[in-house]
C-alpha cells in the first residue's frame, strides 16, 4: 500500500525518531512504513491519520490490484 | 498489572538486548565454571545436579526478559520476532525429529538434548535478521 509518511513528515521537518517518539513505535517500524514494505495495522494507521490532522484516505493509497506489503 | 517501568519500542529493544548480553555472559561464565568444578571435584547428590541446572538460571532471565520486551515492544517488532520464533520452533522440531530417527533406526552417534537450545536460538537469530533485512 502507498502512503505520504514521508512527505507530511518532512512538512513538519521530523526525524523517523521524531515520528517514531509521537507515535510510540520504534525508529525501523517508522522506516518499514515510509519505504512501504509494511502495511500498519488499523489502530495504527488511525494514529498515524490523527498525528497528521488527516483523513486516511489522504495518507494511504490503496490499489486493489497491489500486493500487501506483508502477507 | 505491569510491574516494570514502561519504555518506547526503541528503549525495550536497547534495554532487552543489553539484557540478554549480560545473561548470557553469566550463562557461558557459569557453565564453564560448573564444567570445571565438576570434572575436577566430582560432587555428587544434590550439589551435582544443583551444579548442573545452575547455568539454565540465566537463561531464565532471558526468557523474562523477552516477555517484558514482546509486551512493549511495537506491532512490526512484534510480527518480527514472533515470526522468527515459529520458523525457530519449526526448524528445530524437523531436524531434532530427523536425527532422532537417525539416532535410533540408523546408529548415528548420540547428540546430548542441550542442543535443542544451540540451534533453537541460532535459527532464531538468523531468521530474525533475514525478516529484519526485508522490512530495511
Amino acid at each position: 500500500m502507498k502512503n505520504r509518511i514521508h512527505v507530511l513528515r518532512a512538512e513538519r521537518r521530523w526525524t523517523q525518531a521524531e515520528l517514531a517518539e509521537r507515535l510510540n513505535v520504534s525508529r525501523q517500524t517508522i522506516n518499514a512504513l515510509e519505504t512501504e514494505k509494511y502495511d500498519p495495522s488499523l489502530p495504527l494507521a488511525f494514529s498515524i491519520a490523527r498525528l497528521f490532522s488527516r483523513p486516511l484516505d489522504q495518507i494511504f493509497i490503496y490499489e486493489a490490484d497491489e500486493p500487501p506489503a506483508n502477507p | 498489572m505491569n510491574t516494570f517501568t514502561r519504555l518506547n519500542p526503541d528503549q525495550a529493544h536497547r534495554h532487552h538486548r543489553l539484557r540478554v548480553i549480560v545473561a548470557m555472559s553469566i550463562y557461558a561464565a557459569l557453565l564453564l565454571g560448573c564444567v570445571y568444578f565438576i570434572k575436577h571435584q566430582h560432587p555428587e547428590g544434590g550439589l551435582l545436579v544443583a551444579l548442573a541446572l545452575l547455568p539454565t538460571v540465566p537463561v531464565i532471565w532471558v526468557m523474562w526478559s523477552l516477555y517484558v520486551y514482546l509486551t512493549q515492544a511495537d506491532e512490526l517488532q512484534r510480527r518480527v520476532h514472533l515470526t522468527s520464533l515459529s520458523m525457530a520452533a519449526g526448524v528445530t522440531a524437523f531436524l531434532t525429529l530427523t536425527y532422532g530417527f537417525l539416532e535410533d533406526f540408523a546408529g548415528f552417534p548420540h547428540i546430548p538434548a542441550w542442543w535443542t537450545f544451540v540451534v533453537i536460538d541460532l535459527v532464531w537469530g538468523a531468521s530474525s535478521c533475514l525478516l529484519w533485512y526485508r522490512y530495511k
